[in-house]
Order: structure tokens, then sequence, then C-alpha cells
């Protein structure tokens, strides 16, 4: 499925009074989306149903950020994120990402559950060359694994010369633009 | 908590399992019903009419559309299935549970999306909620909820809920800051008092100091005035034996005249001497030309001679003693002179000893005089480092009841404290003719009064009652207004007695 949407310049916009939920088992499998999901994507359930996540993944995502992700959801952490993500049609639409771990009523780790809103257009256009300049790097690394290490490492420069830490720095993003608007 | 409300749940749903027949059992007896009697009317028709194949077909159709109605219907009971798994597990507190694959179902579909978006929006409430507040337990504020895209309650709890974290974080910080200031007042008290009373020590060995300084002044002074007593009489010795010797060296010139008019009268003698030899030699000439005659006057001739000779020898002898004598009187004169002159210089010596001794005698007094004026100083400080350090302990005691030292020092009779001590003692020796002194004795009684009611109210239930806390909080308000009347009379009375 992967690789057959060709990425195209236009935007959908998030409605600020839904939000996109999907979850997936502890492959990354899709095991639930909601209705938002597959309005705004074009993708029908059947077609998202226990495929990888990174089916909607958005070229112009750097793999640091992904790279980030995982190792803050390993730790059994939440992460949020700003991320863009691809629709069925070759549009896209920006969320505020939250990611969270789920667990079964055993207390086993099960999965994942993604929450995404409306993300501030302010909070965007400040991430938006930060992520460029990280896909960048990433392009220009022939190493695959160094390249994530190098561009995040450039986020991390963003970040200290800011004076904050990335989940700071996302959330005060989020508040200080009014949230979504 | 959760067990119990768990198995009061499941208990509920045992309930409704035994009491209602489930809708699959309807269903399937009814069709198992419809198709008996399709059966029976068949097999009557057969029995009373012969075999009939299109009873036979309509038979079929009628077991077959029962069969494809009872397995739609298990479809959307087995939908009914999960919705109702989904509910279980909700009550029982999972949320994460979801139905999917309902296309095409209908109401059944409809009703599964709208319980689908009923359990993300409450997951993701309670998501948000019990996230938030796992970083609050950890002291950190920074992740608050997001509000936006729920709908109503929940979106204006959650709203509620990040005022509360901003104000739990405004009073963690309030907290912090109120421990620490506390942590920092106990501290700077304990090295205040501390330090304070090493000023005390310091001040108390000044004014010791002092004190040994003032009978040191006063010593020189009695010394320098012994002095002067005996520079004047050596100057008055000096001044009598300069008089005696120039009364001495007056009679020696005297003495020198009268010899040296001795002498003259000494050559008129001698002189006399020798003309009456002269005349005695002539005499006897005569004599001898007159022979026998002029033999008597001879002898008297002879006689004079000698006569003449001894009275000669005589003034010779005289006018010799005379000389050695007024050689003597020359020495001595200059001797005298000499002796006139050592002693003018040393009546010029005396004088300027008795000059030197005069400003010495009158630094002396004024060294007795500052001496003084730095004792009631330090004294005056001293009584105020008292005040402050009783003030101190006061404070402390006040805010840590495990301080009984400086409890016991606080709840001291105003007679018995180290300032009552020293105003009713030796502050009193110095200070008493003073005006402000009188003014010190009533607000140093309002100071330990004020101190005391403070701590009596402690024994109240101050810890629920702001009104006690704030009762003693006045109490130190008037105590530091005691204080300031008191600090300000002690600065007048020092200036005053000097």
């Amino acid at each position: 499925m992967r690789g057959q949407v060709v990425a195209r310049e236009e935007q959908v916009l998030l409605d600020q009074d839904e939000f996109i939920v999907s979850k997936t088992n502890l492959k990354g499998e899709i095991t639930y989306v909601n209705r938002t999901f597959m309005e705004i994507s074009l993708f029908a359930e059947h077609q998202v149903m226990r495929q990888n996540h990174n089916i909607i993944r958005h070229p112009d995502m750097p793999r640091g950020v992904y790279r980030m992700m995982w190792e803050q959801l390993k730790q059994r952490q939440e992460f949020f994120g700003y991320v863009k993500n691809l629709c069925s049609d070759g549009s896209y639409y920006w969320v505020f990402a939250n990611i969270t771990p789920e667990f079964d009523e055993q207390g086993k780790h099960c999965g994942f559950l993604s929450v995404r809103r409306k993300p501030p257009s302010a909070a965007v256009e400040v991430i938006k060359p930060i992520y460029q300049k990280m896909c960048s790097i990433e392009a220009s690394t022939p190493n695959k694994k160094r390249g994530e290490e190098l561009s995040l490492a450039y986020f991390e420069e963003e970040l200290a010369e800011r004076n904050s830490l990335y989940q700071h720095f996302v959330i005060d993003l989020f508040q200080e633009n009014g949230g979504a608007e | 908590m959760v067990t119990k409300r768990k198995s009061s749940r499941i208990s509920k749903k045992q309930k409704s399992y035994t009491n209602i027949p489930l809708l699959r059992t309807q269903v399937a007896w009814a069709m198992g019903l419809i198709s008996t009697i399709g059966g029976a009317m068949f097999a009557y028709t057969w029995l009373s009419t012969g075999f009939n194949l299109l009873v036979c077909l309509g038979l079929m159709i009628l077991i077959a559309l029962c069969l494809l109605t009872y397995q739609r219907f298990n479809t959307y009971l087995m939908t009914l299935d999960l919705v109702n798994g989904v509910l279980i597990k909700a009550n029982q507190g999972q949320l994460g549970s979801r139905v999917t694959g309902t296309k095409g179902l209908g109401e059944v579909g409809k009703i599964a999306w709208e319980l689908n978006e009923f359990m993300d929006i409450l997951e993701n409430y309670f998501n948000e909620v019990n996230t938030c507040f796992e970083y609050a337990a950890r002291n950190d504020f920074s992740r608050p909820t997001f509000p936006t895209a729920l709908p109503g309650l929940l979106k204006s709890s959650l709203e509620h809920i990040n005022r509360s974290l901003d104000a739990m974080h405004d009073n963690v910080q309030f907290i912090s800051r109120n421990e620490l200031t506390s942590k920092l007042y106990l501290h700077n008290t304990e090295h205040l008092i501390k330090d304070l009373q090493g000023s005390q020590m310091d001040l108390n060995r000044v004014n010791e100091q002092i004190n040994q300084v003032g009978l040191l002044a006063v010593e020189n002074n009695s010394s320098a005035k012994n002095t002067k007593i005996a520079v004047d009489n050596i100057s008055y010795s000096l001044s009598t034996i300069t008089d005696n010797v120039t009364e001495a060296s007056e009679v020696v010139s005297v003495l020198n005249q009268d010899s040296s008019a001795i002498s003259k009268a000494l050559s008129t003698i001698t002189s006399i001497a020798d003309q009456t030899n002269l005349l005695a030699l002539n005499a006897s000439i005569e004599a001898a030309r007159a022979g026998v005659h002029g033999r008597g006057f001879a002898v008297v001739a002879d006689e004079v001679k000698a006569l003449a000779l001894r009275t000669k020898e005589t003034a010779d002898e005289i006018a010799l003693i005379i000389g050695s004598f007024s050689e003597r009187v020359n020495t001595i004169t200059a001797q005298a002179e000499q002796s006139i002159e050592l002693t003018s210089k040393a009546n010029g010596l005396i004088d300027d000893m008795q000059t030197s001794i005069s400003t010495l005698l009158h630094t002396a007094e004024q060294t007795t005089g500052f001496a003084a004026a730095a004792k009631r100083q330090t004294a005056g400080s001293l009584s105020k480092v008292d005040l402050i350090v009783y003030k101190q302990n006061a404070y402390r005691g006040l805010s840590n009841s495990e301080e009984q030292g400086s409890i016991d020092l606080s709840l001291i009779d105003h007679r018995d404290s180290l300032f009552g001590q020293w105003y009713y003692g030796e502050g009193s020796d110095t200070f008493s003719e003073t005006q402000a002194f009188a003014q010190i004795e009533q607000p140093h009684i309002n100071l330990h009064q004020t101190v005391h009611q403070a701590f009596a109210m402690l024994q109240q239930d101050w810890q629920q009652d702001k009104s006690v806390r704030n009762a003693i909080i006045d109490e130190i308000a008037q105590m530091e207004q005691s204080s300031d009347t008191l600090l300000q009379a002690i600065d007048e009375m020092v200036l005053e007695q000097a």
C-alpha cells in the first residue's frame, strides 16, 4: 500500500472540534481508527486495518522525530509532536499528536493510542523549518541511522538555543498560540 | 475500592445473564418454531392431499429464509455482543476496546460508531487527567491537559483541571518559597543571635578596657599633679639657693674692697715705718755727735729704730696674709658667678618642665573625659544589644517550640533580663540624672509584657485558628514598637549625659 500514494501540495485542515484517534498493536499495526481519521485521510477502515501505521507517514517528516517517539514510548512515556500526515489522495494535514502506550486489563503493555488535535498554524510555522533542515541532514547522510542521529542532534541544538526541553517546547508552542485556533 | 466496584459490576452482569432470555435464543426459538410450523403444515398437506412440490418448495424457501434471517440476525447480535463487551469492559474501568468492521450494519453499525467515539472521548479524557496528575505528583506542572476537541462538560472539566494545576503549581512554589524563607529565617536568627552575643562579649570587653583607661587617666592625672608639686618645690629651692649665692657673692665683694683698703693702710704703715727708721738713723747720728749728752737719746733712737723695723715686718706679714685672702676671695667670686649661671640654667629647665607637666595634666584630664564618654557610649550600645538579643530569642522561641533555651530567656521578668540588671544597677549609677533614663522603664516593661502575652497565646489553638496567629503577630508588632521607643530613648540618654 505504502509508496503508492504520491504526495502533493494540498493541505486539508482538521476541524478544531474533532480529534483523530487511532490505535495500533505492539508491532505498529493499526487496530482501530475513528471516523475523523477516515474522513480526513480518505482511507476506508478495511484499507488501513492491520496495516502498519506508517501508511500515513508523509515524506516531509524527518525520521529522527519517529526515532525520538519510539525511544519515548519504549520507556513507557507519552510522546507529543507536530506531525505532517499523508492522505490517500496525496494531500496532507498537520496534527499535534499525543501518543501513549496502552495496557490491557492485566496491566500488560498491549499497544499504542494516538490522539491528534488541530495544531495552531503559528506552531506549525515554527516547526516546519526545523523539520526541513532535519530532512536535508538525513538526506545528505548515507547511513540511515547516522542521519537520524545527526538530525536529532540538530533539533537538540535548536532546543538548547531556545533554552527548552523537547516536550516543554512542543507543549508551549501549542499553549502559547492559543491551542487549536 | 476498585475491586469492590468491580465485583458489584460482575454480580450485576451475572444477574442480567440469568434473568433475561437472550435475544439470540429467542430468535433461534422463533425461527425454529416457524420452520416447525411450516414443516407440520407441509406434513399435513402431504398426508391429506398427497405430495405437493409447490408446497415442498415453499417449505424449502421458508426454512432457507429462516436460516438467512437467523444468520443475518446473528451478525447484528455478534456486533451487539461486541458493543456489550466494550460496555462491560468500560464498566470494569477498561476504556481501550472498540468495535470494528461494522460497515453495512445500519442502525447497529451507527450505534457501534457512536459508542466507539464516546469511548475515544472518555479514554482521552481520563488519559489526560491521569497523565497530568502523574506529572503533578512528581511536582512537574509542565504537562497541562488538552481540552480542545472534547465536548461540553468534559472540555470544561479539563479546563478546570488546568486552572487547578496552575493553582497547585503556584501553591507548590509558594510552599517551597515559604519553606525556604522560614529555613533561611531560622538560619538567620540562629546566626544573628550568635553574632549579637559575640558583639555583646566584644562590647563587654571594650567596656572593661575603657574602664581601665579611665582608671589610668585618673591615676595619670593625680601623678601629674604630684609631679607638678615636686617640681614647684624644686623650683622654689633653686631660687632660694640663687638668692643665697648672690648674697654671699655680694658679701665677698665687700670683703674684697675691705681687704684692698687694708692693703692701702698697710702700705701707709710700711712707709711710716721706713720714714721712722730713717728718722731713728738720723737721731742716732745726731746723738753720737752730741756725745755723752746724747747717749740717752741714742738709746731711744735705737729703740725707735727697732720698733720701726718690727712695724715694717708685721705690716709685711699682714700684707702677705691679705694677699692670699684676696686671692681666695677672687676664687670664691668666680665660683659664685658660675654657680649663679648654672642655677639660672636650671631654672630655665624647670620652667620648661613645668609647662610640659601642665600640658600633661590638661591632656590627662581630657583623656579622663573621653574615656568616660566612650564608657557611656559602649554602655548604651551594650544595653541595646541586650535588647536585640532578647527580641531575637523571642522570635526564635515563637517560631520553634523546641527552642527551650530561647523560650526561657523570653519569659524572664523585665528586672531579671540582662538589660533590666544593667538598668536597675550600673546604668542607674551612670545615667539616672538624665531625663531620658526615666523614659526607658515603661517601654521596657511593655516589651516584656507583649512577648509574654505572645507566648501565652501559643498555648491556644494557633494552628487552626487564624485569629490567634494574627493576635500573636499583633503582639510582636507592639513589641517592635516598644523596642523602637526604647532604643531611641537609650540614644537620647547617652547624648544627654555627654
